[in-house]
């Protein structure tokens, strides 16, 4: 079992009200109301947390990156994650990730992601993702491309750290005169790659195809299973087993040293007036071309006001009961973990465990006990369970580097 | 794919729902429901958003405008005519002015009372203006 600990890093110190009165907290919520002030303060504080996650135990420590909205103070997951390989010594840093669409240059950004690897002595996780309809719009990328730049901008990076340089290529979206980074990972053949997601089918179908653990980002134990049925068809059709190496799950847990102020600090996982991106436009969310033609009709109707969110909407409590969000102390936050890896089998789990105003010492606090009382009972549930992570299991980093394919299924049909 | 407005920009329909801009492009809302009606069945504003999505695929960087256009323009020897809705909400009428600018040999007409949609909002003029023009061609 890999554990790992995570924050979206608010961008806590605004004027809420504000976006109250404008009535969005995201893409054009404009960022007069950012005060670089108290950015700064809590840019270290995050830093500060990360670090004393290592020093309680964990894992590895989970990274991701939005645009233009408080929800997310990380612009660049990459920084954050450059920082990390210096400062850290035996964490993974697990880049959950790196929006792959927003590169314009995906070779400058496999320079990056190999010059993190080098730094931390071969510690680095890569994962990938689409980004969300918001950050294509800051981001000025088109969102109906969106889909083929991800796996085109996929295929230039693993060539950048698989292949000797120098090569050329020309894709539809991306074309390179001379791709010979001198740069490369260190570990092989490569970075081990995660793929995070909430909704999209073709992102859990592409990770099965390339064998790539799929992190089902605060889904329900029932959605959760949909997924993996989804993922374990898919892996079955090109010839392997899936199993916990494979599955990995974030899920909102705050810990607390008593009940009343852990619920009182979970409430702050709703702190964006209860969408955790914010308040936005629906068109923003889910640009034209961005999501699934199958989503298209229920997303328009919501973007109209016609009907409710497709992803869903529930409220604090709803999602308690449903165990989306988890907070008490360790003696009752690790019975219902257990449930959770007994419902779903991860062999990977992030703890999202501070969000919103909760402040720095409960956030310390969280972050102790986690690593030094929920992890370790969690370790030993993993054992009984037989929960590998893809480290435990020795899982091939891609398809391709598979020493146990059987015939796949529709071949030998 | 038109050409660049010199002051003020396009207005960007990622940025805003299927229904205002679709209202956005007459001059007023009753314009728009007399074509449209008041509320757009759900079949049409996903017809609507299959437009936006296509719209994105040709014309989504720059956004709605070609940077060659003007000079190309410059080489049109036939006679044009530019007709703008008066009260176009969609593009500036600086645009306007840019086309009658590049082309050498244009003539402009600006339909009153009317947004950006003049083929739905006037079509009686649209067609008169075509037929007379190319009647005098």
């Amino acid at each position: 079992m890999h554990l790992m600990y995570f924050t979206e890093q608010p961008m806590s110190d605004y004027p809420a009200q504000e976006g109250l009165d404008f009535g969005a907290t995201a893409l054009m919520f404009s960022n007069k109301h950012f005060d670089p002030v108290a950015g700064s303060r809590l840019y270290n504080e995050y830093l500060e947390q990360y670090l004393y996650a290592e020093e309680m135990g964990v894992d590895g420590i989970m990274l991701n990156e939005h645009h233009n909205a408080p929800f997310c103070m990380q612009a660049k997951a990459n920084i954050f994650a450059a920082i990390l390989a210096g400062m850290t010594e035996k964490v993974k840093i697990v880049m959950l990730g790196n929006p792959l669409p927003l590169a314009e240059n995906p070779v400058r950004l496999a320079e990056e992601l190999a010059m993190i690897d080098m730094i931390s002595k071969g510690r680095l996780v890569s994962g990938f993702v689409r980004g969300g309809g918001q950050e294509q719009l800051a981001a000025g990328v088109n969102p109906a491309y969106n889909r083929e730049r991800f796996e085109e901008a996929h295929e230039l990076v693993v060539k950048a750290w698989t292949e000797t340089g120098p090569f050329r290529f020309e894709g539809k979206h991306y074309q390179n005169r001379v791709v010979n980074p001198w740069a490369v990972p260190l570990q092989k053949p490569y970075p081990r790659v995660w793929v995070p997601g909430v909704i999209s089918r073709e992102t859990i179908v592409w990770a099965a195809e390339q064998r790539y653990p799929y992190i089902a980002l605060n889904t329900s134990i029932a959605d959760t299973k949909k997924i993996w049925e989804v993922y374990d068809e898919v892996a079955a059709g090109v010839g392997y087993e899936a199993g916990p190496e494979n599955r990995g799950y974030l899920i909102q847990v705050h810990v607390s040293d008593n009940e009343e102020k852990a619920i009182e600090n979970a409430r702050q996982f709703r702190w964006m007036q209860g969408e955790f991106t914010g308040l936005a436009h629906p068109v923003w969310s889910t640009p034209s071309g961005y999501g699934s033609p199958r989503n298209r009709r229920a997303f328009v109707e919501f973007a109209a006001g016609r009907r409710v969110n497709p992803r869903g909407q529930t409220s604090f409590e709803q999602q308690l009961e449903d165990m989306r969000i988890i907070a008490g102390t360790p003696d009752t936050v690790v019975p219902k973990l257990r449930k959770i890896l007994e419902e779903t089998r991860p062999g990977i789990l992030a703890l999202w465990g501070n969000d919103g105003a909760v402040s720095q010492a409960d956030s310390m606090t969280c972050i102790k006990m986690i690593g030094q009382e929920v992890f370790p009972a969690i370790r030993e549930i993993a054992k009984e369970l037989d929960l590998k992570s893809p480290f435990e299991a020795e899982a091939p980093v891609h398809l391709r580097y598979s020493k146990d394919l059987k015939a796949p299924v529709a071949a030998a049909e | 794919m038109g050409i660049q407005p010199p002051e003020g920009y396009i207005v960007d329909q990622a940025l805003i729902g299927y229904l205002d801009y679709a209202r956005a492009a007459f001059h007023t809302d009753a314009a728009f429901a007399a074509v449209w009606g008041a509320e757009p069945s759900n079949d049409q504003l996903e017809l609507w958003d299959i437009c936006r999505e296509m719209c994105f695929r040709i014309a989504w960087k720059p956004y709605m405008y070609s940077q060659t256009l003007p000079n190309l323009l410059q080489s049109m020897q036939a006679e044009t005519l530019v007709v703008w809705g008066e009260q176009d909400r969609i593009v500036p009428i600086s645009a306007c002015e840019a086309y009658m600018a590049a082309l050498p040999n244009a003539r402009q007409v600006t339909v009153a009372g009317c947004g950006h949609a003049v083929d739905m909002e006037k079509p009686e003029e649209l067609a008169r203006l075509v037929t007379e023009f190319a009647g005098a061609a």
